[in-house]
């Protein structure tokens, strides 16, 4: 048994979560209440497993390509394969999804009471479908695991969600839906022009002639880009995170997001390097007005969920920068970026959502000095902020830094413009705690909440932040934890991407 | 065509053996229906179920063995048409364990309702296993008249009778159109066996290629009738709406997959004489089929309309194998097969939903009918979320991966255009399978509490096996397609 788990560890920590969901189905109604214990186990479980994946890949490191990897005919008739393998990268985003489980579940404890079952089952099957799609190197597989987890966030959003959730829910399915399905034509496509293979790691090898680079290309950034969100198709994401419960934006900020990203950098980008070249300009300025734009917005906010959401807006235009700009620095930045971002903006979202809990606003006018009240979750809450604005000594500086370094050996005026968005981050996040925690505290929300008899953070809670919190100090002081494990993933990455340079200078003659 | 005296006689007794029970089946369930004892009456329903299956089962051993099949007479006994024919049973067995109870509450006879059902199945039959257009129209006309007759079955509501008088005046005209067309292709090549179309070449025509061309387009617009094809889909809508669900149920999956066998036979055959004005007549056909037919089924309220404009679109998508088979590629057939088997195991878990929604003497197929389902009857509202979003096409249903396939197909021959529409399409009627499951699960807590409560009719034993049993079809081929395939690819050959 214990031989057969380690050997097949990636697996095992794709479908555990299952272990929970049956064993949710088959209890009886009148234990429906062990449904948290359950979830909690069972995402612990799936973390552990996880880390057990990570001592596993990092015994054996590969220098470069891809460790622990399986290979299983699903559909062989259709050369459909079940191949999953990881690298650095996709190992940060799977602990990173494992991380953030347990979380959601702690943070979701008492705030949904309401039809919990469904609810641990869904965040659940999320976390299959988000694992899978990190470890995936076939496409056919990694297509099925990026629409199975769009079906259960659906859910998550259209039932928990706050006033809107059946709209913000509609437009979250449309919109990504709308992208992936015009990526599964391309994927297709790719599949008869590179020869009868979903294989990614054969598909690296064939070369395709420019113009259909280009199309291919197209379908696949659509898709990845309204993931990611980059600006213009970034107008789904403030719906979907401002009305799903907390538990639905930790994870939709967190990994949901990063899929999108990680698409760049698996799929999009290294398959079809002469598109890259092509598209590099207008992706770079739509990072840009990302950067920008997303900030500027995020500072007008009077609601705080739509704050940080827009903030995620900002973020990820750099993640997208820093993968386009194509240096060892920026992609490296960019890589810890997607897990920087992950750990901050969720902890945003779970700080917010006890806050919530006790409060049912979001809006910040309905706040004022409530530090004196909560003095362990102001400080929490400013740590977070501090981190997410890109304060030295903190995770997301780290990869805000690298990227701004590797993008201004390419791109000056982009690295000039977006370093902005790093100031009117401390703008609104600032400007933000200053209205809501500080200041003369305000008597009363409505008619029934009275903010003098808030209650400091709770045992649970504190729990679900501190991991978060103690994350965010340690790889902003030391991130050499992350980047010395993508690395090799990194340079990989550059050298496939160098395949068009090499064709691009000599002129298609090698 | 071979002498009818050196005919092998035995083999093909034995081959049409299958059908020819079925006849006496179909006899036997309206002989046992005449006895006025109770005991008699309520028999007929075992009968015709063990007998289906019975047929089912005699069919399984001549499908494995028909490896080079050999038109005998007028019958064409060849694979397609067994896997045909064993989807048709199967459905017609999961339409029988629907219906009983459905009519006994509404005092309608059983014994007839069997009946007309069995001899449409043997209609459906005789359409795919020939090879000659007569023999083809005579099964089409067999199914049709029964099909009439059922859709009118619920002869005291209005609506049903309206049904079948539409159903029978439109019939009437594609038949028209058929035969037209068949007359035309007779002028034109001498004869009206599919199979020795194949044999003349490009130019040598006998007569005139353009009796050919008129002749195939008035088939293509009898046979668009049949299918509900744009344009020719005006009746489908209140016929689906109108006739009794398990009869829906029945024309929405049976009938139109022995359709789109018995077409795709002609598509084949007819392919090197049309030349490429038939591949671009199926191209538009699919286009305006699944477009139309999803746009009209976003502003439905009503289920059972909704779930029959959403077959219109699904028609749509497997035109798109035709598409690809009038340009010559007959390798697409496997794709379509899957497809139809798809089609037909989640729509009818759907209707089988609404069938077990349905009041004692009323259908409740309004949208609020299915309203905070999910704190009434969670499995129930689970099943239907899950048919919903296989119809969608998402995995890991096999809604999806009989779309994958087909649109795989599709690109492989060259129509990324007409798959790039499809896909869109798909889009598009994700918003209004979703309606339903917005219905059932994304009311508040507050909303379901204030919801009028009414009795819910128990779910009927009969009902429940068909959406259990459509249920593990749609998640077992959607996770593991493998063995369906194997078995559809060898069919093909």
């Amino acid at each position: 048994m214990i031989p057969f788990i380690a050997t097949n560890i990636v697996t095992v920590t794709i479908f555990a979560p299952l272990i929970g969901v049956v064993a949710m189905l088959c209890i009886p109604k009148r234990y429906g209440d062990a449904s948290r214990e359950i979830t909690l186990a069972t995402s612990l479980i799936t973390f552990c497993c996880s880390i057990w994946l990570a001592c596993r890949y990092l015994d054996g490191a590969p220098t470069e390509g891809y460790g622990l990897y399986v290979a299983l005919p699903w559909i062989p008739e259709l050369a459909i394969y079940y191949r999953i393998g990881i690298d650095g990268v996709s190992l940060a985003l799977i602990l990173l999804t494992t991380l953030l489980t347990p979380i959601c579940v702690l943070c979701s404890w008492q705030s949904i009471t309401w039809r919990r079952k469904e609810f641990m089952i869904l965040l659940l099957l999320v976390g299959v479908g988000l694992n899978g799609a990190f470890a995936a190197l076939d496409l056919f597989l990694f297509y099925v695991f990026w629409e199975i987890m769009l079906i259960p966030m659906y859910f998550l959003v259209g039932m928990w969600g706050s006033q809107h959730r059946v709209m913000a829910a509609m437009k979250l399915l449309l919109y990504t839906l709308f992208g992936s399905l015009l990526m599964l034509v391309s994927i297709i496509y790719l599949y008869y022009a590179g020869g009868k293979t979903f294989n990614l790691l054969e598909l690296y090898q064939v070369f395709l002639p420019a113009t259909v680079q280009v199309w291919l290309f197209a379908a696949f950034a659509l898709a990845f880009a309204i993931k990611v969100p980059l600006f213009p198709f970034h107008t789904w994401l403030p719906d979907a995170h401002t009305e799903a419960p907390t538990a639905g934006s930790i994870l939709l900020a967190g990994v949901f997001l990063k899929v999108g990203t990680y698409g760049f950098y698996r799929f999009a980008m290294p398959l079809f390097p002469e598109a890259v070249l092509m598209a590099k300009p207008l992706i770079m300025t739509l990072a840009v007005i990302g950067i920008v734009g997303g900030a500027c917005v995020s500072i007008v906010q009077p609601d705080i969920k739509r704050l940080i959401a827009y903030s995620s807006v900002s973020h990820l235009g750099f993640v997208m920068l820093g993968l386009f700009a194509m240096t060892e620095e920026s992609v490296q930045g960019a890589v810890i970026q997607m897990i920087n971002h992950g750990i901050s903006t969720g902890a945003l979202f779970l700080l917010f959502g006890m806050l919530y809990e006790r409060t049912h606003t979001r809006q910040i006018a309905d706040y004022r000095g409530i530090a004196p009240q909560m003095p362990i979750f102001t400080a929490c809450f400013l740590v977070v902020a501090l981190s997410s604005l890109g304060m030295p000594g903190l995770n997301n500086f780290v990869g805000e830094f690298l990227i701004l370094l590797g993008t201004f050996q390419v791109n000056q005026w982009a690295a000039i413009i977006s370093a902005t968005g790093i100031i009117f981050a401390a703008v609104y996040l600032l400007w933000m705690i200053e209205r809501v925690f500080f200041g003369p505290l305000r008597k009363t929300i409505g008619s029934n909440v009275t903010l003098a008899s808030l209650r400091d953070l709770t045992g649970r809670e504190a729990l679900a932040v501190i991991p978060l919190i103690i994350l965010i100090v340690w790889l902003g002081v030391y991130p050499r934890v992350i980047l010395d494990r993508t690395e090799s993933s990194v340079a990989t990455f550059l050298q496939l991407m160098q395949r068009s340079a090499y064709v691009a200078s000599t002129d298609g003659v090698p | 065509m071979q002498p009818l005296l050196n005919m092998p006689w035995q083999e093909l007794a034995d081959l049409a053996m299958p059908i020819m029970l079925l006849i006496c089946l179909a006899i036997a369930v309206l002989g046992l229906d005449l006895i006025r004892k109770p005991m008699a009456k309520s028999g007929v329903v075992p009968l015709a179920l063990c007998g289906t299956l019975l047929v089912m089962w005699l069919g399984v051993p001549r499908w494995i063995a028909a490896e080079t099949p050999q038109p005998m007479a007028l019958w064409f006994f060849d694979r397609i048409s067994w896997v045909g024919a064993m989807v048709v049973l199967g459905i017609t067995a999961l339409s029988i364990l629907m219906a009983p109870t459905y009519l006994r509450n509404r005092n309608l006879p059983r014994g007839e309702y069997l009946a007309l059902l069995l001899f449409g199945v043997v209609g459906l039959w005789v359409m795919m296993a020939t090879h000659h257009l007569m023999m083809m129209f005579i099964g089409l006309e067999t199914l049709s008249i029964g099909a009439y007759v059922l859709a009118a079955y619920h002869r005291n509501e209005d609506r049903s009778i309206e049904a079948g008088l539409k159903y029978l005046i439109i019939g009437a005209v594609a038949s028209a159109f058929l035969l037209l067309g068949m007359a035309y292709l007779y002028g034109g090549t001498g004869t009206l066996d599919l199979l020795a179309y194949q044999s003349f070449g490009g130019e040598d025509l006998p007569n005139s290629t353009l009796y050919v061309k008129i002749g195939a387009a008035c088939l293509l617009a009898g046979f668009g009738f049949k299918l509900a094809a744009v344009p020719f889909q005006w009746w489908a809508p209140d016929v689906y709406a109108g006739a009794p669900l398990p009869v829906t149920a029945f024309f929405a999956t049976a009938v139109k997959c022995g359709a789109f066998i018995a077409l795709w036979r002609i598509v084949t055959a007819l392919a090197p004489l049309t030349g490429v004005l038939w591949g671009e007549m199926f191209w538009w056909l699919a286009v305006a089929t699944m477009t139309i037919g999803n746009l009209a089924a976003l502003t439905q309220t009503d289920l059972k309309r909704m779930l029959a404009y959403s077959s219109i679109a699904h028609a749509g998508y497997a035109l798109i194998a035709l598409v690809v088979t009038a340009s010559g590629e007959s390798g697409v057939v496997v794709s379509l097969l899957f497809y139809l088997i798809a089609y037909s195991l989640m729509t009818l878990g759907a209707f089988a939903v609404l069938i077990a929604l349905g009041g004692h003497d009323h259908e409740a197929t309004d949208l609020s009918a299915v309203s905070g389902l999910a704190r009434r009857r969670p499995w129930l509202a689970a099943a239907f979320a899950l048919f919903l979003l296989s119809l969608a096409g998402l995995p890991p249903t096999v809604g999806f991966f009989g779309k994958y396939y087909l649109f795989s197909m599709a690109i492989g021959a060259g129509e990324t255009w007409l798959v790039i529409i499809a896909v869109l399409n798909s889009v598009l009627s994700v918003a209004y399978y979703v309606r339903p499951i917005v219905e059932i699960y994304f009311r508040t807590e507050s909303e379901e509490n204030t919801m009028t409560r009414g009795s819910f009719p128990a779910l009927v034993p009969g009902v429940r096996v068909v959406i259990i049993l459509a249920l593990i079809g749609v998640l077992l081929y959607g996770l593991y397609p493998s063995g369906l395939l194997t078995l559809l690819a060898r069919s093909v050959g």
